[in-house]
């Protein structure tokens, strides 16, 4: 009799122990997410500036400066040499880059398993467990 | 045995027991105790979240940034923060240390930051649009003022920053001081200042909507909505935290490095014929797309509020961009005129005409230019000569009806549909309009009382150097969002001529430019042009003939044209003519565009066509 009773303590023990696990890690990544998602926001904000950076370096009128400062100068049009190239297609003025669709990870959000509660959970499987039974 | 280790059992029991009671006991005291009511619903915690998305950006056809983001800081000073008793410099110095790095103007914050005691208002944001430098400087500044001593690794990091050009990009967490915060937000950025400013428009900070130019056309596509919720703090709502919804990106047609030379050419005529303002569009007549639109002057439009570009921003008259206001060109409209009366038949080059230097219309007699008489002329050289009695019998021979037909089917008084807020429609009457006159349909032969823009003229030539096909002018290249791409087709909006009168136009053109104004030739290239040159009116005061519009059209190659060239040049004071002010500034953009586009000379490629 005791036994059992020490039995059950120690089962609802580690029940208790275990739920209380659970919701400390999922606490903890809740943290860790807000940390990412704060993270992400800062690598957008510090993005943005280096594209913008970027841009003010290769300013057309700082590179034209630059390439005089070196010794280059435009051409006149008698200067230009015309070289024929068999086979070769006259391009169009470059078309821009355009950046192909983000790749999304392929998780489905929408499943039921992701928004229940450990608790939840048990009783679930419990009635999947039992359906055969209950049937009967 | 079993005796034996009972007391252990009795041990695990007591304390599981123990814990037990203790949760028991703390679940009775806070249901009995704590007001249940202000307590947060698990199910509903989180926080307000917001998802900064930018707006889309203006890249140029080979994708070089026109108009970009970047990251600024709101920054607010707490002086509720402020322990008296802990204190180490006065709130004043501090206030005076933001006025100064912050570079504050407006008078109702220096007035709240310089009262003495403080700010009446507990906390005041000194700046929006901080850049990261100000506000390390400012923080570097509340240390000091703290009575830190800053590391000199501090002062060298700084310095290299300075060298670089850029400054420090990570962004500036403010939340070791508690006297300052600073948010950081995004705000549109145009890292090539003036460049194109006139076809880009620009985006008011505070409102962040876009205002003329493609800005303002495009505004509701290049918007990026910052989308802010309720973001739960449970991890398996993490996808209901919002994304980003970032606005499209637009593509010109625009090559930044021609538009920066036609910029460059076009600000030094504008200064050497002390002209009052001026445009050149450089548009591909096969497709429409425009490749370089420049106008002076131009704002800075990374600037925009400052005093200097007042009158070019908030006007009515559309000084923002020379290219869609509508002016009177003057004799670039006799292409047009002289290409409606070979098409419908009415003349050929080779017409006689005997120029009496004066002719009568509608009661109105109207001279040449010089106000000479030219003697016995042909179609060809009438336009060698730009005469105006000549095209005023063209006009008359075609007449009114058949007219402004012509001029209604090469786009005059209509939109040209181009993606620049702003644009008019320009003025032309026509013989069924009230208060027209028969002595318009003379002067509107030689471009004179009608008002059209230099985009539309652009359009309009587009038929004749385009074999009667005229093309609507575009400068959106395509518009790129979410990873899909919409690319707006070639439209073509009439054939106005047929292929063979643009033919002879272009012909007629070619061989009269030679004569007319060899200032706009370019050795080893074959051009057609016509230049321009209209007084203007003033009320009350009637035509002037020191103040006009000088302008000049041309394209080339003849043989197979890649290039329409369009200048306007308003008010010279140096020579009133377009073919002494215009003309050379098309001689100059073409010289850059052949070797910019890679086009051979006539001699080379005639040489490559015969192989």
């Amino acid at each position: 009799m005791l036994g059992s009773f020490f039995l059950v303590l120690v089962v609802l023990g580690v029940l208790l122990s275990s739920h209380l696990i659970i919701s400390a890690h999922v606490i903890g990544m809740g943290r860790q997410l807000q940390e990412i998602k704060n993270e992400i926001d800062r690598l957008v904000y510090k993005n943005v500036s280096l594209r913008d950076q970027i841009a003010r370096l290769k300013r057309i009128h700082r590179l034209e400066e630059r390439a005089r400062e070196m010794g280059f100068r435009p051409p006149y049009p008698g200067e230009t040499f015309y070289v024929e190239v068999p086979g070769f297609e006259e391009q169009v003025a470059g078309e821009p880059p355009v950046s192909g669709p983000t790749h999304a990870v392929d998780i489905n959000l929408s499943r039921k398993e992701y928004h229940l509660t450990l608790w939840e959970w048990v009783q679930m499987q419990l009635s999947l467990i039992l359906k055969p039974f209950e049937e009967l | 045995m079993k005796i034996r280790y009972n007391w252990r059992y009795t041990f695990i029991a007591s304390i599981f027991t123990l814990v037990g009671l203790v949760i028991l006991a703390q679940m009775v005291r806070i249901q009995m105790t704590v007001d249940a009511q202000g307590l947060p619903v698990t199910s509903n915690m989180g926080q307000w979240e917001k998802a900064a998305s930018r707006r889309g950006l203006i890249l140029d056809r080979n994708g070089h940034l026109l108009a970009g983001n970047k990251t600024v800081y709101a920054v607010d000073i707490h002086f509720d923060a402020l322990d008296i008793s802990d204190m180490s410099g006065d709130p004043g110095e501090l206030a005076d240390q933001a006025v100064s790095i912050f570079e504050i103007e407006n008078e109702y914050l220096l007035q709240q930051l310089r009262q003495e005691g403080g700010p009446p208002e507990r906390t005041i944001t000194v700046e929006r649009f901080a850049s990261g430098e100000q506000v390390r400087a400012f923080i570097d500044a509340v240390r000091v003022w703290h009575g830190e001593e800053l590391e000199e690794e501090d002062q060298e990091t700084a310095e290299q920053e300075g060298d670089l050009g850029g400054g420090e990009i990570d962004i500036v967490d403010c939340s070791m001081i508690p006297l300052v915060s600073c948010t950081p937000h995004l705000t549109r950025s145009y890292p090539e200042g003036s460049l194109a400013s006139n076809m880009i428009g620009f985006v008011r900070r505070d409102e962040k909507r876009g205002h003329l130019g493609v800005e303002g056309k495009y505004d509701t596509s290049l918007f990026g909505n910052d989308r802010t919720l309720w973001a739960l703090w449970d991890p398996h709502k993490a996808d209901q935290a919002p994304d980003p919804d970032h606005g499209a990106n637009v593509i010109l047609t625009i090559d930044s490095v021609l538009q920066a030379d036609v910029e460059e050419i076009l600000d030094a005529a504008v200064e050497q014929t002390k002209s009052q303002a001026g445009t050149v569009i450089v548009m591909h007549p096969e497709t429409g797309d425009i490749l370089a639109m420049a106008s002076s002057p131009r704002a800075d439009i990374s600037h925009y509020w400052e005093e200097e570009y007042k009158d070019i921003i908030y006007n009515t008259d559309n000084i923002f961009n020379y290219a869609i206001k509508a002016y009177e060109p003057g004799s670039v409209v006799k292409v047009l005129t002289m290409a409606a009366a070979i098409d419908a038949g009415v003349v050929e080059p080779d017409t006689e005409f005997l120029d009496k230097g004066k002719i009568e219309i509608g009661g109105v007699t109207i001279r040449n230019w010089n106000e000479a008489a030219w003697g016995p002329q042909t179609m060809k050289t009438c336009m060698q000569h730009s005469l105006n009695v000549c095209l005023v019998w063209v006009a008359k021979q075609l007449e009114s009806e058949k007219f402004y037909s012509y001029f209604q089917d090469f786009g005059f008084g209509q939109l040209t549909g181009i993606e620049l807020a702003g644009e008019v429609p320009g003025s032309v009457k026509n013989h069924l309009s009230p208060e027209y006159t028969r002595s318009e349909l003379g002067t509107n032969a030689f471009g004179q009382g009608i008002e059209i823009t230099s985009i539309q003229m652009v359009k309009a030539i587009s038929a004749v150097a385009n074999d009667g096909e005229m093309v609507a002018p575009r400068i959106i290249s395509s518009i790129v969002d979410e990873g899909y791409e919409y690319k707006p087709p070639r439209t073509v909006v009439g054939h106005p001529i047929s292929a063979e009168t643009a033919r002879t136009m272009t012909e007629m053109l070619k061989e009269s430019l030679i004569e007319e104004s060899s200032a706009a030739l370019v050795p080893g290239y074959s051009l057609a042009g016509k230049t321009g040159t209209a007084e203007i009116y003033i009320r009350n005061k009637g035509y002037i003939s020191e103040l006009t519009n000088a302008s000049f059209v041309g394209w080339g190659p003849t043989d197979d044209p890649k290039f329409i060239v369009y200048v306007w040049l308003h008010k010279p004071s140096t020579s009133i003519w377009g073919s002494e002010v215009a003309a050379p500034v098309f001689r100059k953009v073409v010289m850059k565009l052949v070797n910019h586009m890679g086009i051979a000379p006539d001699a080379v490629r005639q040489s490559q066509l015969d192989e």
